[in-house]
């Protein structure tokens, strides 16, 4: 193909170009309408020819960089643009005028001026040659490679009368060529590391080759392939068979480069995903002639590209699932990803996406919140600082409250790709915790004062929750087990105290909680042989135990008790020496005094009686009644003797019994005050021993007085009666009734005699009063003579 | 002749009680015992008509006498004599047997009436 550039304008008549256009059948002719386009068609490609008015001519082809010649047709250079004269520094007389094959850029090989002046001679002959040519640079001495075309030249009688010739540089593009063929070697090599292979189909009589690296992609060796396209199909994976055939159909019916994936089964049996490129090379006729391509095992990538597909889809599910807008910023701050709940929560519209810019969707936003200008400085902060992990409160002008959880997006690697923001709606939240907040301040103010008050009492207290972990342990306790209260704290109970489990006090710990009722006790513990008394306030929560180190107060109790043991066996033993003396004091009145009286009183009335004998002389009558006096003295005597002697002991008593005693006693006692006395009594009285009787009776006697002192009683009722093991003595009155105070005021001396008599002889004593009602006294006492305590 | 056994442990109680009954009485005569132990002793030796016995003797509780006495006499009429003037004495006593009582410091004349009440009370013998 020879291809001639016409520049057309005025300058050159339509029959010269008619001309030229008869020039040969085989010519492409190329038309450029002025200077500047035939410049850049010059420039764009190669043309073989190049036809205008010889002063635009010359104008153009100055101008570009081809180098044109025109010789003789023995080779002499008659013409030359200056494109070559440029490069070689050559002025223009240098060379016009010259062989052409005498100049300096053939100089270095005589095989190239040879293949020049031939060249020139066939162009001259009428061929059109066109042959690479080495030449030698004038300026630098570097050889270059040129493309030069000769074509003849013909005047209008088509005689051809010149050689023309142009060249271009192709020094590069041959250096390329030179390194493509390295190249070449170096794909093979390639080839085999990167497990590429490569391929070739003949279609016309279906020839396939392959490179060894195929071969072995296939795990087959070059013996055992049938070099055909069925060949090949029957190593493909069955079900990819029509997908395969498919894509080359169609790629052969356009004649167009195809990328596909397809199967293939290895003689093992095993699977394996190949990625080929390939290529139709047209024959002659613009039809597919043959196919080349390469071809790769892609099967990991495949599998790892499943994984990431599965991957990928699971993370956009969850994304649009989850109930929090999500933001995927990159590091440019711009957006990554995020999820359709984002955009409703910021009113934003559906068609913001990946890539938008993350702050200014911040100001846009703004608006809607309670403080924009901390929004979005807090925004410029967390995309200016991307290693920065945030959690913050987002609060709308509607009300709404979100949670912004901003954490930096990490690469396997550790490094930081981008920023993930989460916003929780906790509205409802915040709400309550608002409500909560009023009420948890004053509840800590409260717990803050009662803490103090904790501390300060030298109680101890601990809270516990239900797994008996200490929450709080004050100095108080934490003094009294002898820790350190901070390093209590989170610390199960029964780990700090393994022997305090078994113990009672820890048993009704457990109890207290299981049960979720307080409890209360004292308790000697006696690993630290101390006393405690703890209350026990069980809650759902755990349990809250209040303690006291009462070792003292138990001892000093201890002490008191036994101090008042001793004063009341004191007491008894006073009261029992007193009565001794009593009853030896009433004894004696009885015995000598009453036996005195007795005797005396006789004799008086003997006296009288013998005086009033027939004397009746006023010195007898005088006698008469000095003696009636003393008669008189006498019963007084010994009225004041009786009554001396039943007030210290009476001897009714010892002589017929209690039940006889108490009822002198009542009727003396109905006589004396007028309150009536009812009695219910056993009528031999009960076999007591005496002091028990004695008791009693002395019972007795302090209950009626205090009836008569306190009650305003109208009726009383005694009562006693007996069972196998007790006597049970009951006075009964109708009065205003004892009231609780009475019975504890310590000025109760009645009261407290009772008690103190009954407790002589080992009984108990209880009073029952009612308001209006009376008061009921009752007294146990063993029958069986008892131990003083 | 009414032989009368005074069982007192005061020699003055028993001779003023003598002398007053000796002078009110008709035909009488007295045995004395100053305890239990001598009061049994006589009543064992001798035959009485009338025991005066006060309840209170050194040696033994008047009415553990009083019923040794009605066991060993049942026919000798018992009476009883106290310093005490509570009416619980006379039903005690008349309890365990005695045919009366009589409170010392009483007078004469009450205590001879209760006497010869005593001696006209018939008796199983």
């Amino acid at each position: 193909m020879f291809r001639v550039l016409i520049v057309e304008d005025e300058g050159l008549g339509q029959p010269a170009v008619d001309g030229i256009l008869k020039l040969s059948p085989e010519t492409q002719y190329v038309r450029a309408g002025s200077l500047r386009e035939a410049r850049r068609l010059l420039e764009a490609g190669r043309y073989d020819l190049v036809v205008a008015d010889e002063s635009r001519l010359r104008r153009v082809i100055d101008s570009i960089f081809t180098v044109v010649g025109l010789f003789s047709l023995g080779g002499v250079v008659i013409d030359v643009n200056e494109a070559p004269l440029t490069a070689s520094t050559l002025r223009r007389d240098q060379v016009v005028g010259h062989r052409f094959v005498d100049m300096p850029w053939f100089a270095h090989s005589a095989t190239e001026r040879v293949r020049i002046a031939d060249a020139i001679e066939r162009a001259g002959m009428g061929q059109a040659v066109r042959i690479e040519t080495w030449i030698r640079a004038v300026r630098d001495g570097r050889l270059m490679c040129m493309d030069a075309a000769f074509a003849p030249l013909r005047d209008q009688n088509n005689v051809i009368t010149h050689v023309i010739a142009s060249a271009i540089d192709i020094t590069s593009r041959k250096e390329a060529e030179i390194e493509l063929a390295a190249s070449r070697t170096r794909l093979a090599e390639a080839q085999r590391v990167a497990h590429i292979g490569s391929w070739e189909w003949n279609i016309a009589d279906n020839r396939v080759s392959w490179s060894d690296e195929l071969f072995n992609i296939y795990g087959i060796d070059r013996g055992s392939f049938v070099a055909s396209y069925e060949g090949f199909l029957s190593r493909v994976y069955p079900d990819d068979v029509e997908h395969t055939t498919a894509v080359i159909r169609q790629a052969v019916e356009d004649v167009t480069p195809f990328i596909y994936d397809h199967r293939v089964v290895r003689p093992d049996g095993s699977i394996r995903m190949l990625h080929t490129r390939g290529e139709v090379m047209p024959d002659g006729n613009g039809k597919a002639g043959r196919l080349i391509g390469s071809c790769w095992d892609v099967t990991e990538r495949y599998e790892a590209t499943d994984r990431l597909e599965h991957t990928i889809s699971t993370l956009t599910a969850t994304l649009e699932a989850t109930a929090d807008g999500i933001l995927v910023g990159d590091r440019g701050g711009r957006v990554a990803a995020l999820n359709k709940r984002f955009l409703a929560l910021w009113r934003l519209p559906s068609d913001i996406g990946p890539g938008a810019d993350i702050r200014a969707l911040a100001d846009r936003v703004s608006e809607q919140l309670v403080d924009p200008d901390d929004f979005i400085s807090r925004v410029g902060e967390l995309y200016g600082a991307m290693e920065l992990e945030r959690r913050d409160i987002i609060r709308f002008k509607d009300g709404r409250v979100y949670e912004r959880y901003s954490t930096p997006q990490r690469l396997p690697s550790g490094s930081i790709c981008g920023r993930v923001c989460s916003f929780r709606d906790v509205t409802q939240r915040e709400r309550l915790l608002e409500s909560v907040e009023a009420r948890r301040a004053e509840a800590e103010t409260a717990r803050r004062e009662y803490e103090t008050i904790l501390e300060r009492v030298s109680d101890g207290f601990t809270a516990m929750d239900r797994s008996g972990r200490y929450t709080y342990v004050n100095d108080g306790a934490a003094r009294m087990v002898g820790r350190n209260a901070a390093d209590l704290v989170g610390k199960h109970v029964w780990t700090e105290f393994p022997e305090g489990r078994e113990h009672p006090l820890g048993v009704a710990i457990t109890r207290a909680f299981e049960e979720q009722r307080p409890i209360q006790l004292r308790e000697l513990y006696q690993p630290w042989k101390r006393w405690f008394d703890m209350r026990i306030y069980p809650s759902p929560e755990g349990v809250s135990i209040f303690f006291t180190d009462v070792t003292k107060q138990v001892e000093a109790q201890d002490e008191l008790r036994a101090s008042n043991d001793q004063l009341r066996a004191l007491a008894a033993r006073l009261d029992a020496i007193r009565e001794e003396e009593r009853g030896v004091i009433a004894r004696e009145i009885h015995d000598q005094i009453g036996q005195a009286l007795t005797a005396l009183k006789l004799d008086v009335a003997w006296l009288r009686s013998h005086l009033g004998g027939g004397a009746g002389g006023g010195a007898t009558s005088a006698v008469d009644e000095r003696a009636q006096a003393m008669d008189t003295l006498v019963d007084q005597t010994i009225e004041t003797a009786r009554r001396l002697s039943s007030m210290l002991r009476p001897a009714i008593l010892d002589d017929i019994g209690l039940a006889a005693a108490i009822t002198w006693q009542a009727h003396d006692f109905q006589q004396r005050t007028g309150v009536a006395c009812e009695l219910d009594l056993p009528p031999d009285g009960p076999a007591v021993p005496p002091a028990t009787g004695l008791s009693l009776f002395r019972i007795v006697q302090e209950a009626l007085t205090n009836v008569t002192r306190h009650a305003h009683a109208t009726h009383v009722h005694i009562g006693l009666s007996v069972d196998p093991e007790n006597a049970v003595l009951t006075v009964a009155d109708d009065g205003r009734g004892v009231t609780a105070e009475e019975l504890e005021r310590p000025t109760s001396l009645g009261i407290i005699g009772i008690r103190e008599r009954a407790l002589a002889v080992g009984g108990d004593v209880t009073f029952a009063g009612m308001a209006g009602r009376g008061t009921t006294l009752t007294v146990r006492v063993p029958r069986a003579a008892s131990a003083a305590p | 002749m009414t032989r009368i056994l005074l069982v007192d442990d005061s020699a003055e109680v028993r001779r003023s009680m003598r002398a007053m009954l000796a002078e009110l009485l008709e035909s009488v005569t007295f045995g004395e015992a100053p305890d239990a132990a001598a009061a049994l002793d006589a009543l064992t030796r001798e035959a009485w008509d009338l025991v005066l016995l006060d309840l209170s003797l050194p040696d033994r509780s008047g009415f553990e006498t009083l019923r040794h006495i009605r066991r060993l006499r049942p026919g000798v009429p018992v009476l009883v004599m106290s310093f005490n003037v509570q009416a619980e004495y006379a039903a005690a006593t008349r309890a365990a047997g005695a045919v009366g009582y009589i409170a010392k410091g009483s007078s004469s004349d009450a205590i001879a009436s209760a006497v010869r009440s005593a001696l006209a009370t018939p008796l199983q013998k």
